[in-house]
């Protein structure tokens, strides 16, 4: 019935029932399983004289065909490949190599993905991201460089004063998650707003508009071209709206966080929406590295 | 007497065809949990927020809203777009039977422009506003609050309730 050289030395038998039958499949797709398993049993699992047993690599496939054992192999065959050491060695090392391989591929597969799957909410940038080196405007009304501030961790937020919806609540969860991680002794957190609305948020403005949040809490601004190059340069782009027949208008702009390192380099991006919780995990790690 | 019932009949029957669709009554709806940001110190803005439900079986359209003595009030909804947020002004609000709309953080609001700082809500004020549907309107009182932290709401919710 096995005409193929190799395949004549192997017998798949299961105990005097039918080869590979699984339950429920229908039976026309029975054969096609038979030689699925066929093609796949490769590793001996024990060996004796006369008998050998073989295991479906695939352990789930094991398990799937139940009582299906696959078994046998030609006596002569093995008997003369078992004597062989140089053949045993050289398959120990095969086997071990393949183990090897499989290890470090996991391995290296795991660091690949950890800034993508490991974090509750932030994106990681793992050896981070100089920040774009522009001058802006502080809340004293001094030309304001993030060199300045080197040697703490920051979280940056892009808004304005005049959002009533989205900029306050951000600034208001902010507050809780520093005072948060003050309380439990991580390095404090320098929140600052960059308002991407200078027309607007002149530097009295912002600091009355930050200290209502936090007494520490920086308010930046600055040229329309700072702003634009800052913002691109983070992948932030914003865009002033036009006015209504009232004079008023909205900012368009992105309610993601963004810590930058006391090394001055971007480390993670949080976007909104925001969950204090989610924050607070992710940040713990990071205020760590 | 046959052609006079027939007349009646078919008069009554044109009548209700052409009787327009009353508006539904919008003192039906229940609002709760009103309440306005209290705005940080400079911008002549900020945003209320409250819980609306339709418990009739009409959809009623609301058609805005005002808080007289504080300002202008405008049906606003935030929407994110790519990684930006944007602001866009709502015409009205349409809620179907047995719906209720959330007015929460980060989703749809109300915003209030208050013509100078001395008319700024102000913690624990507690300020009269209206809603309106059409030719009916609902009072209801909102209470002046500090910026929550909470996670912002799904903006609607739909269902009985």
């Amino acid at each position: 019935m096995i005409t193929h050289p190799i395949r004549k030395r192997l017998v798949i038998g299961t105990f005097g029932r039918p080869p590979v039958h699984v339950r429920g499949m229908p039976h026309q797709r029975q054969g096609v399983i038979q030689r699925v398993v066929r093609a796949v049993s490769i590793v001996q699992i024990g060996v004796r004289k006369g008998l050998c047993a073989h295991l479906d690599p695939f352990s789930g496939c094991l398990g799937m065909f139940g009582h299906a054992a696959i078994v046998g192999c030609h006596e002569r065959y093995n008997a003369r490949r078992m004597k062989n050491p140089v053949l045993i060695l050289a398959l120990a090392l095969s086997g071990g190599a393949l183990l090897l391989g499989l290890w470090s591929w996991q391995q290296w597969n795991h660091n690949r993905t950890a800034s993508h799957t490991d974090w509750a909410v932030a994106t990681v940038i793992p050896k981070g991201r100089l920040l774009p080196p522009v001058t802006l405007i502080d809340q004293d009304g001094q030309p304001f460089h993030f060199a300045q501030v080197a040697g703490q961790w920051r979280m940056l937020f892009f808004g304005f004063t005049h959002c009533p919806d989205i900029c306050p609540n951000t600034l208001a969860l902010l507050k809780a998650v520093k005072d948060s991680l003050v309380a439990e002794q991580y390095p404090e957190l320098q929140m600052i707003l960059v308002s991407v609305d200078p027309q607007r948020d002149n530097p009295d403005k912002l600091r009355d508009y930050v200290r209502y949040f936090d007494p520490k809490m920086l308010g930046l601004t600055g040229e329309e071209a700072s702003l634009q190059t800052l913002t691109a340069g983070l992948y932030l782009p914003y865009q002033v709206g036009e006015a209504d027949m009232h004079g008023n208008y909205s900012v368009d702009h992105s309610a993601s966080l963004v810590l930058v390192s006391p090394d001055n380099q971007v480390r993670a991006y949080f976007s909104a929406p925001h969950q204090i919780d989610a924050l607070l995990t992710d940040l713990r790690r990071l205020l760590k590295s | 007497m046959t052609a006079r019932l027939l007349s009646f009949i078919l008069a009554v029957s044109l009548t209700s065809a052409c009787t327009p669709v009353t508006e539904a009554d919008c003192t039906g709806l229940v609002l709760s949990d009103a309440w306005i940001q209290e705005p940080p110190p400079g911008p002549n803005v900020t945003a209320a927020y409250l819980r609306i439900r339709n418990p009739g079986s009409t959809p009623i359209v609301i058609s805005g809203f005002d808080a007289p003595g504080l300002g202008r009030v405008e049906l606003h909804e935030t929407r994110q777009q790519g990684s930006n947020l944007t602001m866009h002004a709502l015409e009205s609000l349409t809620l179907a039977p047995h719906t209720e709309v959330d007015l929460s953080p980060g989703g749809k609001h109300l915003m209030l422009f208050f013509s100078a700082s001395e008319t700024a809500p102000r913690q624990g004020m507690h300020a009269a506003m209206t809603l309106h549907c059409g030719a009916t309107s609902q009072a209801f009182t909102a209470e002046v609050r500090p910026v929550k932290t909470a996670t912002p709401h799904p903006s609607e919710h739909h269902g009985h309730h």
